[in-house]
Parts: C-alpha cells; sequence; structure tokens
C-alpha cells in the first residue's frame, strides 16, 4: 500500500459515504484512479466492508452493557459463542484474554433489559459467572472517535510513506 | 428512553440490510423490499434526516493500520475522584475509542488498539498515571468478535 492508498482510507474514515469524486477533489487526483485504488484494496482484502451507523438513541436504546463472562475450565468457548449471539440483541462477542473469558456487547433499553439479558448469559452452556458495566454510548456499530482514531493513524503511516 | 423515531417494518429491513452492506444499491434494496428504487431512495434520505441513520463506517484488516492488538480497558476509579474530569483526560489521549462513564463493574471504558504488547503496555500506562485512577483492568481480545446485526432489534419498544 503507498500513500494514496491511506490517504482514501483516511478520506473514508472521515465519511464512509463520500463519493470517489469528492475523494478525488479531496486528494488532487481523478475518481478514476480513485476508484481503481479502491477496487484493488477491496480485492486484496485490506477493507472488508461499510456498514451503515446509526444512532440507537433515536429508536429507544439508553447505552449499552458488556458482559464480562467467565467459562467453566476446560471448555470450548465456540458452544458458549454461538449461544450468545443467537440472543436477542447481542450484537457482537469477542474471546478475551483478561478478567473473563468472554465479552458480549448488546443494546440496552432500561434495567429490566440488562436483567433479562443477565439471566439469559447465565443460561448459557459453560458459564460460571456473569459480571457487567454499562455505558450509555447509543453509536453503532462504533462511535466517532473510532473513525478519528484509524483516521488519524492513516494520515501518521502516510505521512512516513 | 422512548424512542423519537419509530419504523415501519420497511425501514426496519431497509436499515438492517444497510447494516450487512451499506453499499448496498438502491436497486438490491428495493427488490428485497418489494417497493421501487425511488421510494428506498426517499426512505433512506429520511432516515437520514431525522438522524437514525448517521453514515457508514468503513471496516478494514487491522494489520493495514499496523496494528496487532484490541483491547478494552476497565477503570476503577478512587472514591472521591472526580471522574467527569478523569473522562476528559481520557478523551485526550486520541488512541482511545469511545471513552466513556460506566455504571457496573467499572466506572470508565475504553477501547484501545495497539501495535504489539510493549504499546500497548505504554497506552495502559499512561491512563494508569492519571490521578484518581485506581485499577485498570485489560481484556485483550484473543480474535476477532463473532458479530451479529441482524439480532440487533430496531423496534425494541414494541414488545
Amino acid at each position: 500500500m503507498d500513500k494514496l492508498d491511506y490517504l482514501i482510507l483516511s478520506e473514508l474514515h472521515k465519511d464512509g459515504l463520500m463519493s470517489f469524486v469528492d475523494i478525488a477533489k479531496n486528494l488532487h487526483s481523478t475518481p478514476c484512479k480513485i476508484r481503481r485504488r479502491y477496487e484493488k484494496m477491496k480485492h486484496d482484502g485490506v477493507i472488508y466492508g461499510f456498514i451503515t451507523s446509526i444512532d440507537l438513541a433515536k429508536v429507544g436504546y439508553e447505552g449499552k452493557v458488556f458482559l464480562l463472562i467467565t467459562l467453566a475450565s476446560n471448555v470450548k468457548k465456540a458452544e458458549t459463542v454461538a449461544y450468545l449471539m443467537s440472543l436477542r440483541n447481542v450484537i457482537g462477542v469477542v474471546e478475551t484474554i483478561g478478567p473473563s473469558d468472554l465479552i458480549a456487547i448488546a443494546p440496552i433499553t432500561d434495567l429490566a433489559s440488562i436483567q433479562d439479558l443477565i439471566t439469559k448469559t447465565k443460561k448459557a452452556p459453560n458459564v460460571q459467572k456473569v459480571e457487567f458495566y454499562c455505558i450509555s454510548n447509543v453509536d453503532f456499530p462504533m462511535g466517532r472517535t473510532f473513525d478519528e482514531m484509524l483516521n488519524k493513524r492513516c494520515i501518521d503511516i502516510a505521512s512516513k510513506l | 428512553m422512548p424512542p423519537t423515531v419509530q419504523l415501519d417494518q420497511i425501514n426496519d429491513k431497509i436499515i438492517h440490510l444497510l447494516l450487512k452492506d451499506a453499499q448496498l444499491s438502491l436497486h438490491q434494496i428495493a427488490k428485497e423490499c418489494n417497493i421501487s428504487s425511488v421510494s428506498v431512495l426517499n426512505r433512506i434520505n429520511h432516515l437520514k434526516k431525522q438522524g437514525v441513520i448517521t453514515g457508514a463506517t468503513l471496516f478494514a484488516s487491522l494489520s493495514t493500520y499496523d496494528f496487532e492488538i484490541i483491547a478494552f480497558l476497565g477503570i476503577e476509579t478512587e472514591n472521591m475522584a472526580d471522574v467527569q474530569e478523569i473522562l476528559q483526560f481520557l478523551k485526550e489521549y486520541t488512541f482511545l475509542i469511545e471513552p466513556s462513564l460506566s455504571i457496573g463493574k467499572y466506572d470508565l471504558h475504553a477501547l484501545v488498539y495497539a501495535k504489539d504488547f510493549n504499546n500497548l503496555n505504554e497506552r495502559v500506562a499512561m491512563v494508569r498515571r492519571l490521578t484518581g485512577i485506581r485499577k485498570v483492568e485489560v481484556s485483550v481480545w484473543s480474535g476477532l468478535p463473532a458479530s451479529n446485526y441482524a439480532n440487533l432489534d430496531l423496534l425494541p419498544n414494541k414488545r
């Protein structure tokens, strides 16, 4: 990847809906060239894709809960992950090294929705302990700080190329 | 919190399609929803105007950014600490994603990307050095998360 590739990624982290024409304008290039670079990055597996971002508050959510799940020892995590992923509103489950074995994330509407999720999580196979914390962030899938950090990273890398 | 926007079934479906792939063509969405492309465009524009759809997020491979590690930071503060003030300091660390106040096991939460374990240690140490921090717990991702956005209920108050 060269400087232009990183600058294209940087523009797309500023605005994921930016057109090739606008990117070309910002980078003093041509839309054709930008498109070619973009297609190549997609083909090479650099770019996975785009997910529409939404404001969860608008549809009635108050924040997100993080469930820290400890499993019994010597069990395969996959079964628990599959169960958790089938629960309504569980949008992600990540295997972790640290205070817990798995962390599941779900948007929440109120206290009852947290209780409901914890109860269901405790019924998941091999679960020993469930702890949780909640944040009031309602950006989905990620907030602006995600793009800002990666945008800065792309510019840093580009400046060294 | 009551929803400010009540989605109908078609908008619910449109958003779920876009959660899988924000670059889906109007034509494809129209076909899936059994409505015209113009109608899809109008609906998407309206959802943007209402602030439900806020944009699109690019996901690229971690190695592209020369990162190897992603971790959640769970931060406990001292009882008398000014959590809001600590949050402001955390927000100045541009390497932290979504630094937020939290209720439950931790008082503050953030996500961090790092080049390697040394780099992660440095970043965690910067957080630990802040006044009023009692403990920082690090949960390193051992793989990419399983995600299922089809699971997201966009009509949470209808049930």
